[in-house]
């Protein structure tokens, strides 16, 4: 999944039809999508709405493919932070237009032996993802990062602009926060 | 645990470190395809909250911004913006022909250039030489300034002699409002001329 992205400096080179579109956001979303929707999920109370962040998140990517600069920063740090300026506009927009969430858990993925115990984690986690989105902004963002992005502490770091061993502790400060979070809502 | 910087989380936060690893949320199979589409029709993300929708805070600011240019403008059109002296409306009057330096009899005239009708920025006082009664470039110049009103040491001794010229339009502010002051040594020697409003010079009353 980390792998670099050789396929795509060939396709950005073909003209731009719709073939070439296609196959650009294709080879984007294989790469990261998941990883981004994961992201993003940690953020959103709803599927819908992530699926909706997600889908602007690769649609931004494409649209600033061309400039995109290899030295400048690595292809999934790059695609993070795109993915983090679309959470932050949609949360300027969510202040004025509020959302019905339906189907909330519709994309989690459990293996549970069987429906009861499927309905149990899903109350479960579903109850830590509420007490995620309690949490300010600067510890949410490092949760989200760290357990939906698959990205490592020295990504992140480069992400945010912070040194390693900050990003470390500031994570395990907003941990201990969740956790007391979580205890005080059981 | 506050300090912890180890790869690994801190006593204590083992169990919830491991509850969030375990959660997986995954996106429909559909959405790669879904946005692939998207983009192949040429469909654009949205853009930034400010750019798509301005709300509050932007007309807010958008307004006062507004409201500051439109004030600016005006003040510097009314000539109340030294600074601006540049986009301000300018205004020449001459008058010819009077004895204002004493010597001569009435062959002397005056040009006054103000901002908007207001502001003295140049003030020269002339001697008509060619006899056209007005300002040409043959006149000979007896005094000139620049801004704001200055006495100028007299190259003499001798008592000083003060003219008030009132009233008149000096300033082009449009009424015959205006005196003109010009204080001379005996010998016509200009040592400073200036505007003032009527009734007539006095200490509450600034020249300009």
């Amino acid at each position: 999944m980390a792998a670099p992205l050789t396929p795509l400096s060939s396709v950005r080179s073909t003209p731009p039809t719709e073939q070439g579109a296609d196959a650009l956001c294709r080879a984007w979303y294989a790469t990261y999508g998941p990883a981004v929707y994961r992201y993003l999920r940690f953020h959103v109370d709803s599927a819908d709405t992530a699926d909706d962040l997600t889908a602007d998140t690769f649609l931004r990517v494409l649209e600033a493919a061309d400039r995109y600069d290899p030295d400048r920063a690595e292809a999934r740090v790059w695609v993070f932070t795109i993915a983090r300026n679309a959470l932050r506009d949609h949360f300027r927009r969510a202040r004025v237009r509020k959302h019905v969430t339906l189907a909330a858990l519709r994309d989690l993925a459990v293996d549970a032996p069987s429906p009861e115990e499927r309905l149990l984690r899903e109350e479960s986690i579903e109850q830590l993802l509420k007490s995620v989105r309690r949490l300010r902004p600067a510890d949410r963002e490092l949760i989200s990062l760290r357990y939906g992005s698959d990205l490592g502490f020295a990504k992140i770091a480069a992400l945010l602009g912070m040194r390693e061993a900050t990003v470390r502790t500031r994570l395990w400060r907003a941990l201990a926060r969740l956790r007391a979070l979580v205890e005080d809502e059981s | 645990m506050s300090d912890h910087t180890g790869e690994r989380p801190p006593a204590g936060l083992e169990s919830i470190d491991a509850v969030l690893r375990g959660v997986r949320m995954e996106p429909r199979a559909s959405l790669g395809p879904e946005i692939a589409g998207r983009a192949a029709r040429g469909e654009r993300a949205r853009t930034g909250a400010l750019r798509r929708m301005p709300g509050r805070r932007f007309w807010t600011v958008a307004g006062i911004a507004g409201i500051a240019l439109l004030g600016t403008a005006a003040a510097a059109r009314a000539g109340y913006v030294p600074f601006l002296d540049a986009f301000a409306a300018t205004r020449t009057t001459e008058l010819c022909c009077l004895d204002l330096d004493g010597v001569g009899g009435a062959d002397d005239g005056v040009l006054v250039e103000t901002v908007a009708g207001r502001r003295v920025r140049r003030l020269v006082l002339y001697e008509e030489h060619d006899r056209d009664r007005a300002w040409s470039p043959g006149e000979l110049v007896r005094f000139t300034r620049l801004g704001a009103p200055s006495l100028r040491t007299p190259r003499a001794d001798g008592h000083l002699v003060t003219r008030e010229f009132c009233c008149s339009d000096y300033d082009g502010g449009g009424d015959a409002d205006d005196g003109l002051i010009v204080v001379a040594s005996p010998g016509g020697d200009v040592l400073l001329a200036a505007l003032f409003d009527q009734p007539g010079f006095s200490t509450n009353n600034l020249l300009r």
